[in-house]
């Protein structure tokens, strides 16, 4: 006879047998309709799969004219919020359009601004206070007497969802011929500098008058707005000094505060009045006042384009220079005190010329222009992978792949990414034209989507329930990668009979946590870990294909020099965790039991004379050669930016406690090593990218991250100090994969919480 | 009837069906994904109850209110508190601190005294009653996100108040980054705290000793000079050692 659970077993398997044979049909039946459509889409895969990571890839962008149309200045706001300006339009003073063009996360899309006058507009650079506030200038021609075309600034200003002509009356050469806007830069809507040039003009009877006086001549004066939105538009005149006798230009600005305002460009060397020969660098300097500050000495034919600055002591100019009949790539560097020309800037062809620079606040370095082989112009990207102000030079240059659309005349005009720490930078764009013109340009290199992050927990307890709901909690959301539970400060108390001698004192709560007992099977480290797994286990979903990876953690917390980082501690970790792999074996959708520390030098014992990092190496040396799966490094550099010197010399008071080996040594050293470091902040993927840098230069292996932490969820979760899982591990693979040398996957994101729920840094009840 | 004709079209058939099937599978086998919540209950009943034990002398507070919390409480026996309040107590008594504190201004409890007893590596029996620990006590590990680094802690008693102090410096790569800047912070019961900046830069700054409502920090850590203030915990101004006031405002996080 059959029982009732048998009969129940039999129609369940004929259950199955009638879906696979359904689901088998209906998949045949899928396959065949939407062939059509599947090929459609895999040749979109295709197109992208040409295009990795550090290649930078076009982004399809509109071309309002027939025949011309280029793109020269570009500002970001967010991942979805970017404009570009230019112009289009067969190149004479009658009948171009000044063109500006929006990203909105999906495409790029005219919007163009109302044209001025009644001949040619154009837009040469742009610049963005906020989403509803951005910024463009340009020039604009209108008929008027004498009966020719005339050249005047073009400020446009967008908001409220279109662009409205602010240029007002204001041109400093009304009688004389022609003036133009070339740069913009802003601070906030009251303090925005516009920068370009005026033509002094034929007849001598300009306004302002031109310094030196000119009579007969027609020749280029720097001159500037300063800007104010509010209440009303108004711009205020200000002309910089004049360089020489010649031709003077200014191609590019930077406003790093409200009296520290850098310009540069070119004005013509050879002392021959109304000359544009011989051109040499001119760099202008506003302090509330504009001067003129010396360039480095350089061969005639050298230009500054543009300029950008990371802080007021480290600014970045860059252009073309003529060296031994050769143009080649130019780049200067001020630190505070003056401007150096960097050598050995990498000329990947001929007619080598930069035409703008954007530092990011990860301290990237991008410059972009154009050189030229036998038979085409081609688009160029320079990236700069050092990190002081010592390195300048061409050995921290690397030239990036970009896609040339056309098989001639690709070039790039203007770079930039989000500026400031206000948002995370996941695209970094550069737009020029291609085909002689004929069409924009719009290429970047973009962060993909992070995957979904794990929750690890700064375990404030060791109650087996909460932790099971936390496994559960995993499991339900789908969770993969790798899950870190921290158990805080190691401790050793000493041989007890009544308890493990071994444990931690938990974070934010202090409470005491014991590694294992056979004495105990609840109020302890171990049992709270597997009942994590067993609610991962038990709350995962028969089609889920998810799997985790269990971090059993610890930090160097050791500022009091009361915790327990001893070869015994990380021994008894050893086997719990391998008492813990065995507990799981069963558990399929867990793929590894590992342990983890949270390394930071910042938490060592300040009386140690190597701040705790022998410590902190014997509890991590435990980890090699078990056979579980290793240990995960989850800790920060605190101040990598000037790490310890190699010992036995001292560290610096305000740099890392640690030196570059010492951390190489924990971070990929031991072989058991897995870093996922902490991300909170640009700054930190920046540390993490030099110290890489660093392994990559002094060590033959390939270090590499398997993804990074945040803590969002444990504190107020605001960039710049505090960000999201997504915007982490996008911010450590903008860093890692800009970079030829680094480019890598990162596998996992997690972010740490605290497990009592308290939002407080610290997890204070 | 019109044939399949779009990839949504049939993406909307192709779900129906498996979704049917699913149906025709789940009423037929009717298996639980999940543990039943009652089994697992039962698992965590056998686990020993977490002891919420406070460790504190007698002349302080006979009991105190397991519903307070003080940032620095543990879960564990209270055997097993015993041996680490022993040690503890033979540090506090090596920094010498002393603790009769006191309000300046207001009758406050009797003083509370201290006497360290030896370090034991054996359990001893059962606390009669709680005891809370006054004194230089461990420091509890923090967040990697907390912006300061704790070198070291310090509980006692200002107006009848348990205060809970800490000191040492702000962190390296935080946003308001100076290590250079050492800093106090007094613990509220609620888990907040605020945050005193030293009145110089002298680098970080450790307890050295307590009298009274004042604290004395010495500075400690990387490449420090030598310095030492005072801070009084009733006012929360650092005083010079003329016992003139310092203006000293609470950091605004």
């Amino acid at each position: 006879m059959q029982t009732r659970q048998s009969k129940k077993l039999k129609t369940c398997k004929e259950a199955i047998l009638v879906t696979l044979i359904v689901t088998a049909g209906v998949v045949i039946f899928a396959l065949i309709v939407s062939n059509y459509q599947v090929s459609r889409a895999r040749a979109a895969v295709l197109a992208q799969t040409g295009c990795q990571p550090p290649t930078w890839c076009v982004v399809s962008s509109p071309n309002p004219d027939l025949v011309y149309n280029e793109l020269d200045g570009i500002a970001v706001i967010g991942y979805n919020d970017a404009w570009a300006v230019g112009v289009d339009g067969f190149p004479n003073r009658y009948n171009r359009r000044a063109i500006t063009e929006h990203w909105d996360g999906g495409s790029w899309t005219v919007i163009s601004p109302t044209q001025k006058g009644d001949g040619s507009n154009n837009l040469a650079a742009v610049t963005a206070v906020s989403s509803n506030s951005v910024w463009a200038v340009g020039s604009y021609y209108t008929a008027t007497y004498p009966n020719n075309y005339f050249q005047y600034p073009l400020i446009q200003h967008y908001s409220n969802g279109s662009w409205q002509d602010i240029s007002g009356t204001i041109s400093p050469d009304a009688m004389c011929g022609g003036s133009a806007l070339a740069a913009v830069a802003a601070l906030s809507d009251n303090d925005v500098w516009a920068i370009g040039a005026y033509n002094v003009g034929d007849t001598g009877m300009c306004f302002p008058p031109p310094n030196p006086p000119a009579t007969n001549v027609k020749v280029n004066h720097p001159y500037a707005q300063h800007c104010s939105l509010q209440p009303v538009v108004t711009c205020t005149l200000t002309l910089p000094p004049y360089a020489g006798v010649g031709y003077n230009a200014v191609n590019g600005i930077a406003a790093i505060s409200t009296t520290n305002v850098w310009a540069v460009g070119s004005y013509s060397s050879d002392g021959i009045p109304r000359s544009v020969g011989a051109p040499r660098p001119l760099i202008l300097h506003y302090t509330g006042v504009w001067t003129t500050t010396t360039s480095p000495s350089l061969t005639v034919d050298s230009v500054l384009n543009a300029v950008d600055y990371y802080n007021a002591n480290d600014i970045w100019a860059v252009g073309t220079q003529l060296v031994s009949g050769s143009q080649q790539t130019l780049v200067e560097h001020y630190d505070g005190s003056i401007w150096k020309v960097a050598n050995n800037i990498p000329n990947p062809g001929a007619n080598n010329i930069l035409r703008s620079v954007f530092m990011t606040n990860e301290r990237d370095i991008w410059a972009v222009g154009q050189y030229d082989t036998n038979s085409s112009t081609n688009s160029l990207i320079l990236h700069w992978h050092g990190f002081s102000n010592n390195d300048i030079n061409g050995d921290k240059w690397d030239v990036i792949t970009g896609t040339n659309p056309s098989t001639y005349n690709n070039q790039f005009m203007g770079v930039a990414a989000v500026p400031g720490n206000s948002t995370p930078i996941t695209h970094t764009w550069a737009v020029g034209s291609y085909n002689s013109g004929g069409n924009t340009l719009v290429e970047n290199i973009a962060a993909p989507p992070a995957p979904i992050s794990t929750t690890s927990y700064y375990e404030t307890s060791v109650d087996p329930n909460a932790h099971y709901q936390q496994g559960c909690a995993a499991a339900q959301r789908g969770e993969n990668g790798v899950v870190v539970l921290d158990y805080g400060k190691p401790k050793d108390w000493g041989a007890s009979s009544s308890h493990s001698r071994y444990g931690t004192l938990l974070v934010g709560t202090g409470a005491t946590a014991y590694i294992t007992s056979s004495s105990f099977s609840g109020n302890e480290i171990q049992y709270s870990v597997e009942r994590f797994a067993d609610g991962y286990a038990n709350c995962y979903g028969k089609t889920q294909t998810s799997t985790i990876t269990i971090a059993i953690g610890i930090n160097n917390h050791n500022e009091d020099g009361l915790a327990s980082l001893t070869s015994a501690h990380a021994a008894a970790w050893a086997t719990m965790t391998n008492q813990i792999a065995n507990h799981v074996v069963s558990y399929s959708m867990i793929s590894g039991m590992a342990a983890a520390i949270d390394a930071e030098p910042d938490f060592a014992d300040q009386s140690s004379t190597d701040y705790d990092f022998s410590k902190v190496l014997t509890w991590t040396n435990a980890f090699s050669g078990q056979s579980f799966e290793s240990y995960y490094d989850f800790g920060s550099t605190d101040g990598y930016p000037c790490p310890r010197p190699e010992p036995p010399l001292p560290p610096r008071l305000g740099c890392s406690n640690w030196s570059a080996s010492q951390f190489y040594t924990l971070t990929w050293g031991i072989p058991a090593a897995r870093p996922i470091p902490e991300i909170y902040k640009p700054l930190y993927a920046s540390e993490w990218y030099q110290l890489k840098h660093w392994a990559l230069d002094n060590h033959l292996d390939l270090p590499r991250f398997y993804g990074e932490m945040t803590e969002c969820q444990s504190s107020s979760c605001t960039p710049p100090n505090d960000y999201s899982a997504e915007q982490g591990w996008q911010t450590l693979w903008m860093k890692l994969n800009g970079d030829p040398n680094m480019v890598q996957s990162l596998i996992w994101s997690t972010d740490v919480v605290c497990s009592n729920g308290s939002p407080r840094q610290g997890c204070k009840p | 009837m019109k044939p399949i004709q779009t990839p949504s079209q049939m993406h909307s058939v192709f779900v129906v069906l498996v979704v049917a099937a699913l149906l025709v599978v789940a009423i037929a086998c009717e298996t639980p994904d999940q543990q039943p919540a009652s089994n697992f209950a039962a698992n965590v009943a056998q686990s020993p109850t977490v002891l919420l034990t406070y460790a504190a002398t007698a002349q302080v507070a006979a009991t105190v209110n397991a519903a307070a919390t003080f940032g620095a409480y543990k879960a564990t026996t209270i055997a097993d508190e015993d041996n680490r309040l022993n040690s503890l107590r033979t540090q506090a008594a090596q920094t010498q601190t002393q603790l009769a504190l006191t309000p300046s201004n207001t009758p406050g409890p009797p003083t509370a005294t201290f006497t360290p007893s030896p370090p034991t590596d054996t359990p001893g029996p059962p606390a009669p009653t709680p005891t809370l620990i006054l004194g230089m006590v461990e420091c509890v590990p923090s967040t990697s996100g907390f912006p300061y680094v704790e070198y070291s802690c310090w509980r006692g008693l200002v107006n009848g108040q348990i205060v809970d102090v800490s000191s040492g410096r702000e962190r390296i790569d935080f946003a308001n980054e100076d290590p250079y800047q050492g800093v106090v912070f007094v613990w509220s019961a609620d888990g907040s705290y605020q945050t005193y900046r030293t009145p110089t830069k002298v680098g970080g700054v450790k307890i050295s000793s307590a009298s009274g409502t004042q604290i004395t920090l010495i500075n400690w850590g990387v490449g420090t000079t030598s310095a030492t203030f005072v801070f009084d915990l009733a006012t929360r101004q650092f005083e010079t050692q003329s016992g003139t006031p310092i203006p000293t405002t609470p950091v605004v996080p």
